[in-house]
């Protein structure tokens, strides 16, 4: 490479004891969230040239922990997620793309829940820790559970548990400096 | 049978808080039964949504009766009781606000704690008291399953004073709590 930026490599290492990827879903009309702990991302992104970037993520979906321990059970099981013939989730990126706002993007995605894929959009934004050199990836997806089949039966009936769910991302990142120059 | 008078007996609203609580107790425990007895399905959201929903109008209606209960005092004690069937009878009723007070609350700290919301009839939706901990849920669901049986023992033993006053002192204590005995003129 002839130019270096700060970043201009674009390849990144996730820290994943910094980062997170929890979700928001309403039951009983309010709201409560829940995580998944094991995940991993790979992202190649240059702020000066988003839409050469790409985020991929795989999430292990047995990690869901909604803070009881009944309820992750039973989305493990074959109603909602059933790990036992899905057990990953997998996002991609198709594109990336600046908006107005600085440090502010949209990702346009695939994301596999199930047997689904399905287009999602992930608003995200970019941007350095004041404290140390880390970077972070802050990204919002919204979805609707049921176009993902999550939730069968009975459960397609959102009185209970709503529709709507809010993905929240946190990758936090440095920039990995362990590749060689090309 | 003589009736009471008026002074005699716990005013009407006295007896509407008394009843109302008593139905909604009669009706919540069996409920509570039925829905742990329930696989995880929306059945059983919707059965702990009202058992929340009963528990928390039962905890209201408790404040209200307090409050009632000091604009307007109970009728004064029944005479031919001993100093302690009195106190056993003050420590029982003390005990049985107490628990309709601490049941809802247990209930929904521990609804808290299982990052479960908890609402009024879909209506509102109450604040989470405490942060989602699973052994503070167990500490918190035990408790509340220590004092529902304490709860069933104490309305045994209430039913039971009642009916013994009923029935075999004949001192016309229950009277004191019944709508529909007309009163004697003073």
């Amino acid at each position: 490479m002839l130019l270096t930026y700060p970043a201009s490599s674009g390849a990144w290492e996730v820290l994943n004891d910094a980062s997170s990827l929890s979700f928001t879903a309403t039951q009983q009309g309010a709201s409560f969230t829940g995580r998944f702990d094991t995940f991993s991302a790979e992202v190649s992104f240059d702020a000066d040239d988003p839409s050469a970037g790409a985020i991929t993520g795989i999430v292990a979906i047995d990690s869901v922990d909604t803070e009881y321990a009944e309820r992750d059970d039973y989305l493990r099981g074959s109603d909602w997620f059933d790990i036992g013939r899905w057990p990953e989730a997998r996002f991609v990126t198709e594109e990336i793309i600046a908006t107005d706002k600085p440090g502010e993007f949209t990702a346009n995605a695939l994301l596999t829940l199930r047997d689904q894929t399905r287009p999602v959009q992930m608003k995200f934004t970019f941007a350095k820790s004041a404290n140390d050199d880390t970077w972070a990836l802050t990204g919002e997806v919204a979805l609707r559970r049921l176009e993902f089949g999550v939730g069968q039966g009975l459960w397609t009936n959102t009185e209970w548990v709503g529709d709507a769910v809010t993905i929240n991302l946190t990758l936090v990142m440095k920039e990995n400096t362990d590749t060689p120059p090309s | 049978m003589v009736s009471l008078s008026d002074r005699q007996r716990f005013s009407p609203l006295a007896q509407l808080f008394h009843w109302t609580t008593a139905a909604l107790i009669v009706f919540q425990i069996p409920l509570a039964y039925y829905m742990i007895g329930l696989p995880l399905s929306p059945d059983k959201l919707a059965s702990y949504a009202l058992h929340k929903s009963i528990g928390l109008t039962v905890f209201s209606l408790t404040a209200l009766r307090l409050a009632w209960r000091w604009i307007k005092p109970p009728p004064p004690r029944i005479e031919g009781a001993s100093p302690l069937q009195h106190g056993l009878s003050q420590a029982v009723h003390f005990a049985l606000y107490a628990l309709l007070f601490s049941l809802p609350l247990t209930g929904w700290l521990s609804s808290s704690a299982a990052n479960f919301p908890v609402s009024l009839f879909s209506l509102v939706t109450l604040p989470d008291l405490v942060a989602p901990n699973r052994e503070l849920h167990d500490a918190l669901e035990l408790t509340h399953r220590i004092l529902a049986y304490s709860l069933m023992t104490l309305i045994v033993g209430h039913t039971a004073a009642a009916c013994w006053h009923q029935w075999i002192k004949r001192d016309r204590l229950l009277q004191r709590m019944l709508p529909w005995v007309r009163a004697e003129r003073e």
